[in-house]
């Protein structure tokens, strides 16, 4: 089914302070797009708004997925409607099989009356695992407990593979990854792109957008997309970091620092006490 | 209440009831003590059914043994029950045990083991008290190198009320013990338990550890943990942790991020706890009986 995913004018806070500062993108199935930027932008924030994180609060704006507005839905009804995040620190599970949580997952999105063919999910799953080098006992494993960083990753693709979204937003899926297991995640997330899925691929490096070749680039800074563009703008970042646009755009480099902090009643500028 | 078809199946079992008792042999019963001298490694399922009053239960290992033991317990009238497990040097016990009341009654368990030189008790234990229970557990690590590790899951609710004490005591050097307690709480249920490990003095190298997580299933229950180390040497390696809250928010996120309702997500994070407990379990009716006995607690039914 072919998906749009509408982001207008949107505005978000977390404990009072502004993070998003009207965002507008637009994705529509079959598109890949790379969203890059320096730390502390928003990136992250970006793909948790839009799955739904309770932490976060819409100011005002719109999401829109297929014209319909997701901001009342609560997070499982915007991953079965077709929006699926791939997240930058996958959360660890102890008890829960990795199987249980993908069957679950995907027996979520059947038809009321309808039911998994688990004989046939076994073997989809246990190829898709394969594809991925993720061992043969991952179906037994708890879920993301124990993994190492790269493979907490692939269990992330391997899950989008499984549940097959139609906008997926993959939140720094290349970090903690060696070269041989970008390769890998790379290849799969090629795999799977057609004119079904949209990717939103949130990246600091060029690397994984070598393997993963995106349609269209844009540069978040301050909460905000400055720039879109094509493949050009990848090898500019990598070669002159983010220092041009913002002398451009005249972001001012002071105002990007974050506020410093402050540890203990010393550092709050306590009064020195005599012989200390 | 007849003993279920479950119980009833289960291979090579010790069965002690006021009416009943089967002991199979490589095992002898005298003067309320087990005494299990297999050479090999096997699997003993023990049942105390419908106990009642005052109980006492000592299972010996001899040493060089190694015995895998299910042990299950049923009771329905007022019980207090010693257990105590008494662990020869160089011999190893994995043992699962479950406490199982249908009706509130009040219950209490002392609880006691004693692990000599080289000895491992590796104890997965099930509660799902009735009414008001006491506990009190003492794990006295005698032998150089002895180890325990001791898991333990409590399901409370309705108006049932649990004070436990739980004491390891390191008395010997290179001694390791590593303590989980999980605790579920739901409706008016009320739960207080401490943990202390204690290392005393000269018992170089051995660890210590606890972790202590309690989950608030809504309602007005109310858990309340006091971890306690008590420390007397220094070459040693010691840590304790307590959380007490509900289900965690990013892990719900993570679940509902994937399409599981709340309420799908929050029964897969709560049978998570007692999922590495059916793994120890293996045998399918027995892992169908405890599974459906915690989820009627959970959902604050009466089974």
């Amino acid at each position: 089914m072919m998906a749009t995913l509408e982001i207008r004018d949107l505005v978000v806070s977390v404990e009072g302070q502004i993070i998003l500062n009207g965002i507008n993108l637009c994705v529509h199935s079959g598109e890949t797009h790379a969203i890059m930027g320096p730390n502390g932008t928003g990136k992250s924030t970006l793909a948790q708004i839009v799955m739904g994180h309770p932490k976060y609060r819409v100011e005002s704006g719109d999401m829109l997925l297929n014209g319909e507005s997701i901001l009342a839905m609560p997070v499982d009804e915007r991953s079965r409607k077709g929006l699926f995040l791939a997240m930058q620190n996958p959360i660890e599970v102890p008890g829960v099989t990795n199987f249980d949580f993908v069957r679950s997952a995907v027996a979520s999105r059947l038809e009321k009356g309808n039911h998994l063919r688990i004989g046939k999910f076994i073997l989809q799953f246990e190829d898709t695992a394969k594809k991925l080098d993720m061992g043969t006992n991952l179906a037994h494993r708890y879920l993301n407990q124990g993994f190492s960083g790269g493979e907490k990753k692939r269990n992330e693709i391997l899950q989008m593979a499984l549940i097959k979204p139609s906008i997926a937003f993959l939140d720094e899926i290349d970090s903690g990854l060696d070269v041989d297991a970008l390769k890998i995640v790379g290849e799969n997330v090629t795999r799977m792109k057609s004119d079904h899925l949209g990717l939103i691929l949130i990246t600091h490096y060029q690397r994984l957008l070598d393997y993963i070749v995106p349609d269209f680039v844009h540069i978040m800074i301050k909460g905000n997309i400055v720039r879109s563009g094509g493949k050009d703008l990848i090898e500019k970042i990598d070669h002159e970091g983010y220092d041009w646009l913002k002398n451009e755009l005249g972001i001012d480099e002071l105002e990007e620092r974050k506020p410093q902090v402050s540890i203990g009643i010393c550092a709050q500028g306590a009064p020195r006490r005599e012989g200390i | 209440m007849s003993v279920p078809a479950y119980i009833h199946a289960l291979p090579d079992m010790v069965f002690l009831s006021e009416q009943e008792t089967i002991i199979p042999s490589g095992i002898t019963f005298k003067d309320q003590t087990l005494h299990i001298d297999r050479p090999e490694s096997s699997l003993i399922h023990i049942v105390l059914w419908e106990l009642s009053g005052a109980q006492t239960l000592k299972i010996s290992l001899s040493p060089y043994t190694s015995v895998k033991a299910r042990l299950f317990v049923y009771y329905r009238k007022a019980t207090n029950l010693v257990l105590d497990y008494q662990l020869g040097a160089q011999s190893s016990g994995e043992i699962f045990q479950s406490f199982i009341a249908n009706r509130p009654c009040a219950f209490s368990l002392t609880h006691q083991g004693s692990l000599a030189e080289k000895a491992k008790l590796t104890l997965d234990s099930l509660l799902f008290f009735r009414g008001t229970s006491s506990l009190k557990e003492n794990f006295d690590l005698i032998g150089v190198d002895a180890s325990l590790m001791a898991r333990t899951l409590q399901v409370a609710y309705q108006n049932d009320r649990t004070d436990r004490t739980l004491s390891v005591r390191h008395q010997a050097k290179r001694t390791f013990s590593d303590i989980t307690n999980h605790v579920i709480a739901t409706e008016r249920a009320k739960v207080k338990y401490q943990v202390i490990g204690e290392i005393k003095k000269g018992m170089k190298g051995s660890s210590c550890s606890q972790i202590n997580r309690g989950l608030l299933m809504g309602g007005v229950s109310e858990i309340e943990s006091d971890p306690m180390l008590l420390i007397d040497e220094y070459d040693v390696s010691a840590n304790h942790g307590a959380s007490i809250g509900q289900i965690n928010e990013e892990e719900l996120f993570y679940l509902s991020s994937r399409g599981l309702s709340i309420d799908v997500a929050t029964r897969l994070i709560v049978s998570s706890y007692l999922q590495p407990f059916l793994d120890v379990l293996q045998t399918k009716p027995l892992i169908h009986a405890i599974s459906r006995l915690f989820n009627h607690r959970i959902q604050g039914g009466t089974s």
